[in-house]
């Protein structure tokens, strides 16, 4: 038994984890495999609702959604599969509470997602993609401009881009991330019309 | 795997460091611009942030979420757990029956001390002992060896000294008082120096003569069997009752019967429905098979004689059943129509007047109030009560009535 466990500790991947869970429904492949990544579950968890013992509870409760899910559902990476299940488990919490927190942020990530989502189209010519870049990163504002020049040509770090510019550490982020939408939606504009 | 295509995102433990600034600007660089193309690794790093800042120990949190989860999984491990404690109860049992085992091989040795003691100082006297045989079967074997057996580390207290003593003192004497020592083991334990110091002869001469006069210890458990005569059957539920005092029993389905606290020389009645009865005077603690006869008219009448009003509790006039049915269906009522009211347990005691009024209620058990009224309620509500009568005349009595709402 002891040689078993171990075995498993080392080798399981997730997925290994995963179908024997499903197969023998034993709620302690289950916790292993959910051990591994709580503390992710649990900064998530706290990113979300700001307090200890509320993220504590969280990460149960979404250990007990788990054990329905994956009886269930297939899942092929767990680990993003579990972030999003945390996430929604998070938000559906604050908005029963209907403690709105960090709103700004929240619509951000939204649209941001969607970005994400559909990043990897890059099929279309590079050459028209590359000059479209050009054009509309004349469009975009000083701030934000200099942010996603300095971290993503320069590849600097937020920390670094703060001290050349003078920005606040925390605008960094935000300048970047509306710099990204916004070079999306022109990148958009410019394929279709 | 996932792996493999993109590149890894980044551990949690490397998120950690970046919070921490362990990581040079090139790493970080990679961090940030992993979270900003992954909301996982995102979130993750503004959690692990915002943990920072609040100044949170994380690795205390994990922890107890960890034990948490642990117990969450618990059920399949605590089935090990009643097999530590059967095992453990198994150990404790066996150790304290050894150790009673021990006990009881010990015990022989020490009664065939006291024996050899008793024997001893008898020798000289042997008139003695044989008349106190014959004349009490209390002290017959029989209830000897029982009190022997169930008492032995008093026995051995109580006996050794007044043996000395009376070694000291009467030889003749120590014989029969020795037996009557034994045989009141446990109630003269406390006293047995002074007493039997103080009155050796008076002792003697009771059990040598009447054993079944004073002394209250000369009792015994008499058994016996009670059978049909002519069909040998058992007879079950005869009845066994000793003449002139308030001792009886019944017998069992096998006939058999034990009645304590019987007296040598008492007159001891025996019959069953449907037979003569029978009286015995008592010579020995084992009756021999009593046989009864069946009564020849046994079914051809029944005269049912009334002789007054018995000394009797004060009851309801419904029989008993009824009665503490109509009870529990009001209480059921009551809770049905107060589903939030108090619950518990209520202990009235009222008086029962000669015409079979209830009055003075008292709550016994300090039970809610809202509780108490009803329970009054519902006993005035109630079938009226026969009064106590004593000597044949109603009397006013006190009587208690228990209701768990």
């Amino acid at each position: 038994m002891f040689l078993k466990l171990f075995r498993r500790k080392a080798d399981f991947s997730d997925a290994d984890y995963l179908s024997e869970y499903r197969r023998t429904g034993n709620l302690a492949e289950l916790g292993e495999l959910y051990e591994r990544h709580m503390d992710m579950v649990f900064a998530v968890c706290f990113k979300y609702l700001r307090d200890e013992d509320d993220a504590k509870d969280a990460v149960m409760q979404v250990f007990e959604q788990l054990i329905e899910e994956l009886k269930i559902s297939e899942v092929r990476n767990f680990k993003s599969w579990l972030h999003s299940v945390t996430r929604n488990h998070c938000l559906m919490q604050l908005r029963s509470k209907r403690v709105v927190v960090g709103d700004e942020g929240l619509f951000e990530h939204e649209a941001y997602e969607t970005f994400v989502v559909q990043a990897p189209e890059t099929d279309v010519t590079l050459e028209t993609q590359l000059s479209d870049l050009g054009d509309c990163l004349q469009t975009l504002a000083v701030e934000q401009r200099k942010s996603v020049e300095l971290f993503y040509f320069q590849q600097l770090c937020y920390q670094q881009i703060a001290e050349q510019t003078g920005f606040a550490l925390t605008k960094v982020k935000s300048y970047l991330q509306n710099g990204k939408r916004n070079l999306k939606l022109c990148m958009e504009g410019k394929q279709h019309g | 795997m996932a792996k493999s295509k993109q590149p890894t995102p980044p551990s949690t433990h490397q998120l950690r460091q970046y919070v921490a600034g362990k990581l040079t600007p090139r790493d970080q660089h990679e961090v940030e611009k992993e979270a900003l193309q992954n909301q996982q690794v995102d979130d993750t790093l503004e959690g692990l942030q915002a943990m920072k800042n609040a100044g949170m120990d994380e690795s205390a949190a994990l922890l107890d979420v960890r034990r948490r989860l642990q117990q969450r999984i618990a059920p399949k491990r605590r089935r090990l757990v009643p097999y530590y404690y059967a095992s453990a109860a198994a150990v404790v049992m066996t150790v304290g029956l050894g150790w009673w085992l021990v006990q009881r091989q010990d015990l022989p040795e020490s009664t065939a001390k006291t024996m050899a003691e008793k024997v001893l100082p008898s020798a000289p006297v042997p008139e003695s002992t044989p008349i106190l045989e014959e004349n009490s079967p209390t002290l017959s074997a029989k209830p000897n060896t029982q009190t022997l057996t169930k008492k032995p580390v008093q026995e051995q207290v109580a006996a050794a000294p007044p043996t000395q003593e009376m070694l000291e003192a009467a030889p003749a004497e120590s014989s029969a008082v020795s037996i009557v020592e034994e045989k009141k083991a446990d109630e003269v334990a406390a006293v047995p120096a002074q007493k039997l110091a103080a009155r050796p002869a008076q002792a003697k001469s009771r059990v040598a003569s009447a054993p079944a006069a004073a002394l209250p210890v000369d009792t015994f458990t008499l058994r016996g069997k009670i059978l049909d005569a002519e069909t040998r059957e058992a007879l079950a539920g005869s009845i066994i009752a000793v003449m002139g005092r308030n001792r009886g029993t019944s017998s069992a389905n096998d006939g058999t019967f034990f009645l304590r606290g019987v007296r040598p020389n008492d007159n001891i009645s025996i019959g069953a429905v449907g037979f003569t009865p029978v009286q015995i005077t008592v010579k020995d603690s084992l009756l021999a098979p009593v046989l009864l006869q069946a009564e020849q008219n046994a079914l051809s009448e029944v005269v049912v004689t009334g002789n007054g009003k018995r000394a009797q509790k004060p009851r309801s006039i419904q029989n008993q059943k009824t009665y503490s049915d109509y009870l529990r269906q009001a209480v059921q009522a009551f809770l049905k129509k107060n589903p939030q009211g108090p619950r518990g347990r209520v202990v009235v005691e009222f008086s029962v007047n000669e015409l079979g009024e209830l009055s003075d209620f008292e709550n016994k058990n300090r039970a809610n109030n809202q509780l108490f009224e009803e329970a009054v309620r519902l006993l005035k509500q109630g079938e009226k009560w026969t009064p106590t009568y004593k000597n044949g005349q109603p009397q006013t009595a006190r009587k208690r009535q228990v209701f768990q709402f």
